[in-house]
């Protein structure tokens, strides 16, 4: 099938991927909001590619898991990556400034949608940015960033405190950046 | 007669009985037993009389002639040692057959004087053969006594019993039948049922829990393949740290291998975990050897089972080993399994003996890096894993309360302010020998020792310092002293040995760039050691030339010779026109045959009784020569590149410095031939320099391949190595006969405390009752190899 051999960048001109560029579908969020994106753009997306070929975009998409801010956020994305022309290094750095501007709950939420909608690229984009957020931290600072209960005994807190000493004494500083 | 049993009552304590069996053949129908005399049951108990297969059950009457063990026992512990005293308990006859079998209660005294340190004075080892057969079930001998009759499993085992004689003895190989039994002492078939290891399903902790106080988002909301997917990409140390956060992101960090890029199977994964578990802080287990007892009226005490030895009231123990035994059948993945291994632990420091003081250093500008000083007789025993290790992991950055020993300044805060408040680093150089030597605080310096560096260091602003140090040292000091920080901390004596009459050590501490520099150098005139290359001089004040000429860890030379002026100055008066001279010849060399001087130096080394030994984090892997690339390509195929620095010593290359070895790579990579070459009696090898995080010997089996005490093997016992792990496909060679024996260079090398540092011990412990086919050989040797070792199979 020519569709399935197109190449989601769409540098080859081909009839098919000029259409599609022309085509524009509707995502609705789960609070209701609906956004329209080009066809080229929202199959950057397996998950709305499969519902494209099989057919079942014939009016709204619903996405019910992604809420309209987060949804804004992904298709600001696809858009950019659908775009004619741009480079790839224009890509890269599109997309350093995408994630790294994002609060911890934010990068939450894009993460689920790309691996809801299963956008590869985003997907390994924003998980290196949140491990990135891990990184030379101590343990306290992870807990509070990333909003986790530690659920050891204190008889178990004080073991790996005294065993992994330098694991809190914080080798960044503990301030958010 | 009631009296002296009364006696024998306040100095003795009933401390075990047995059950033995006797028998006779009878040509008449056996007497019933009240009305056998007691006078010859007293003579009765023949058992434990040695090569059993021999000797049947002997009859009563002809036993005299072997000297039956109890008697032997009393005989040789003279008056005082422990009585028994015999019982008839009950007795069998087999139908149809003329043999009458008797059950003697043999009850065993041992003197009161055991509570306070008494032993078997002769013939230990008998004695404790004996007591292997006792047992401490005081009720059921209560209830034997009360009701004389025989159930159906003492009538079983009545006619069943083993060489030794003792009823219900489970000591001697219980399996009959022949072929089984030689199974069960086939080395390869006890390799075979050790159980692999499993990984733990941990389903408890299957969510991140929410902190109360966040409301909406947080980690949690993640599932687990995103945040396995997020984990894999940190580093060894990041992933250490979240794994602290939560019990279930330890669970879902402990099977990521970081920086790894291929997934490992799950018996690989399995062994990582065992591993990990086994290098973790070391068990204190029960002695193996010993067995416990405990008296009629209630008190403990061991005795080891090999050498007789009675310890009363604590039980003894050992400590574990750290690492083992690793010997999955070739072609399942060890190569891959150990560098997961090293790459979950990357980092991490291998932990100090408990006696010694760390010193600690910065390297290469901004690696903080140890080492410690310690006693040239341990090194060379092999002993310094003796020294208990009861430390905590430490790993990648400390905490700077942890390195500074505070009692330090008490005795100059006062005197130097500055101290305060900066966050420099004091360390006081000190070694394992430090109980020999005298702490004498004294005031540092009279005049304060203030002497200049040029920021930039090159060796021509040195060479003007030196000059100007030893032409104006008064103008230096006045001008350096507002911004330059130095300090003598403080002096020590010591006598070394004889080679040294009265030394005094002078640590020399500056703060630049932020970094500490911590210059530590013997001197009394006579000896100088320098810190770069850890060699002792004899040096003279006045000969002024002889400065230390290594490039040393603490980055460029210049440290020596701010040491030197200041030496130079403390000395000015000693001074004499000979030392001007090669003063100012010294000051005249052009700076490349001083950078020459430096790095070649002036061999002017005789060591002194001790051993810096430099901690590392590093794992040495003693590889045959022709694995060397085999373990490079399984490297740089699967590891992240850049990940892990590793250095390959191959067997003809030039000798590295040790701290380098140490504190540069993450994996050094030598042979066989390179560590049995490193083997000299007077030689102390680079290897032996570091404290190595973890020894691992791929095929490490080759070291019981001679049992002879090789070069290969000793140098590995001398190597210094907090794990020690061995792997090999093959522990044993697969030959019928004395395979055995080929363990215990293995042991050796591991450090096992009951078995591989006592020959004797292993011999009598493991492998003769394991070649005469006894129960308690082979569950000893089960035991142990239960602890150490793993064996995954096809």
């Amino acid at each position: 099938m020519a569709r399935k051999n197109r190449n989601p960048v769409g540098k080859n001109v081909d009839p098919e991927a000029q259409k599609k560029k022309t085509r524009t579908l509707t995502l609705k969020s789960s609070d209701g909001q609906e956004f329209s994106i080009s066809e080229s753009a929202a199959v950057l997306s397996i998950a709305i590619e499969n519902m494209v070929e099989d057919d079942c975009a014939g009016g709204v998409i619903p996405l019910p898991l992604v809420d309209g801010g987060t949804l804004a956020r992904v298709i600001t994305y696809l858009n950019k990556h659908a775009e004619d022309g741009a480079s790839d290094e224009e890509k890269r750095k599109f997309d350093e400034e995408f994630v790294s501007g994002m609060e911890m709950g934010v990068l939450f939420d894009v993460v689920l949608a790309a691996n809801y909608l299963d956008i590869r690229g985003l997907l390994r984009e924003v998980r290196r940015r949140i491990a990135d957020r891990m990184k030379n931290k101590s343990v306290e600072w992870v807990r509070k960033t990333f909003h986790i209960e530690s659920d050891f005994t204190p008889e178990e807190e004080e073991q790996m405190k005294k065993e992994f000493a330098w694991a809190w004494e914080g080798v960044d500083s503990d301030v958010d950046d | 007669m009631e009296k002296r049993r009364r006696n024998r009552r306040r100095t003795t304590k009933l401390c075990g009985y047995l059950c033995a069996v006797c028998s006779q053949f009878r040509r008449t129908p056996p007497p019933p037993f009240p009305q056998l005399p007691s006078a010859v049951l007293a003579e009765t108990p023949q058992m434990f009389t040695s090569p059993p297969k021999r000797r049947a059950l002997d009859p009563i009457g002809k036993t005299e002639s072997s000297i039956p063990k109890r008697r032997r026992l009393s005989r040789s512990g003279g008056a005082e040692l422990g009585r028994s005293t015999d019982r008839l308990a009950w007795t069998e006859v087999e139908c149809g057959s003329r043999e009458v079998r008797a059950v003697v209660l043999v009850d065993v005294y041992l003197p009161i004087a055991l509570w306070s340190g008494w032993q078997f004075p002769r013939s230990s080892s008998i004695a404790a053969a004996l007591f292997k057969h006792l047992s401490c079930d005081w009720g059921a001998r209560s209830l034997m006594l009360k009701s004389v009759k025989s159930d159906g499993d003492d009538y079983y085992s009545i006619w069943n019993v083993t060489d030794c004689h003792v009823l219900g003895c489970r000591r001697h190989c219980s399996a009959p039948d022949n072929l089984k039994k030689q199974k069960l002492f086939e080395l390869q078939e006890i390799f075979k049922s050790l159980p692999c290891v499993t990984k733990k399903v941990d389903c408890d902790y299957s969510r991140v829990k929410p902190a109360v106080s966040s409301c909406e988002s947080g980690i949690w909301v993640l599932s687990d393949d995103i945040l396995i997917n997020i984990l894999t990409t940190l580093s060894p140390i990041d992933l250490v740290k979240i794994s602290l956060a939560c019990r279930h992101l330890r669970f879902l960090a402990a099977s990521i291998m970081p920086c790894m890029k291929l997934k490992l199977y799950p018996h690989q994964q399995a062994a990582v975990e065992w591993m990990l578990q086994r290098e973790k802080e070391s068990k204190v287990l029960k002695h193996p050897l010993y067995m416990n007892f405990r008296t009629a009226d209630g008190f403990d005490f061991n005795i080891n089972m090999v050498s007789g030895e009675i310890v009363a009231g604590i039980v003894p123990t050992i400590r574990d080993f750290r690492g083992g035994m690793f010997c999955d059948e070739p072609g399942l993945g060890k190569t891959i399994t150990a560098i997961s291994l090293i790459l979950k632990t990357q980092g991490t420091l291998a932990e100090p003996p408990d006696a010694v003081q760390v010193i600690w250093c910065m390297h290469d500008g901004n690696q903080r890096c140890g080492y410690y000083e310690a006693h040239a007789d341990n090194i060379t025993k092999g002993n310094v894993s003796n020294i208990k290790n009861v430390h905590k992991v430490r790993r990648g950055q400390l905490c700077l309360d942890e390195l500074t020993p505070k009692n330090i300044f008490n005795g100059y805060e006062s005197k130097s302010p500055w101290l305060l408040g900066s966050r420099e680093q004091i360390v006081e150089p000190t070694d394992s020998c430090s109980n020999k030597r005298i702490k004498v605080c004294e005031p540092a310096c009279s005049t304060p020792a203030t002497i200049s560096t040029p920021s930039s260091r090159s060796w021509s602003n040195a060479r003007r310092n030196l000059l100007a140090a030893y032409k104006e040292p008064s103008f230096t000091s006045q001008r350096c002293s507002e911004n330059r920080k130095h300090a003598y901390k403080g002096d020590k004596q010591r006598s070394p040995g004889n080679q040294v009459g009265l030394a005094r050590r002078i640590s020399f501490t500056k703060k630049r760039d932020n970094e500490t520099v911590t210059d530590d150098l013997e001197y009394n005139e006579t000896w100088v050691q320098c810190d770069a290359c850890s060699k002792w001089r004899k040096e003279s004040i006045t000969l002024p030339t002889r400065l230390p000429r290594q490039r040393g860890p603490l980055g460029p030379g210049g440290e020596h010779i701010i040491f030197c002026i200041g030496v130079l100055k403390e000395h000015y008066t000693l001074l004499n026109s000979e030392t001007k001279k090669a003063l100012t010849w010294l000051a005249k060399l052009s700076p490349g045959k001083l950078a020459e001087m430096e790095t070649t130096g002036i061999a002017l080394c005789e060591p002194l009784d001790s051993l810096r030994l430099y901690l590392s984090s590093a794992t040495l892997i003693v590889v045959p020569s022709n694995l060397v690339d085999h373990w490079r390509t399984q490297i740089e195929r699967h590891v992240r590149p850049g990940q892990l620095r590793v250095y390959i010593w191959g067997d003809q290359k030039k000798k590295p410095s040790g701290h380098c070895l140490a504190w540069d790579y993450d994996v050094v990579i030598t042979t066989f031939n390179r560590l049995s070459a490193e083997w000299g009696p007077h030689k102390r090898s680079v290897l032996m320099q570091v404290h190595w995080l973890r020894v691992v010997l791929d095929e490490g089996h080759t070291l019981g391949s001679s049992l002879n005490l090789t070069n290969k093997l000793q140098m590995a016992v001398s190597l210094t190595a907090t794990n020690r792990w061995l792997l090999t496909g093959t522990p044993t060679p697969n030959t019928p006969n004395s395979q055995l024996s080929y363990l215990q260079p293995m042991l050796k090398f591991l450090k096992e405390e009951t078995y591989g540092q006592h020959q004797k011990s292993w011999e009598a412990g493991i492998v003769r009752p394991f070649e005469a086919e006894m129960e308690e050989g082979r569950s000893r040797l089960l035991q142990l190899l239960h602890r150490c070792m793993i064996s995954a199979r096809k």
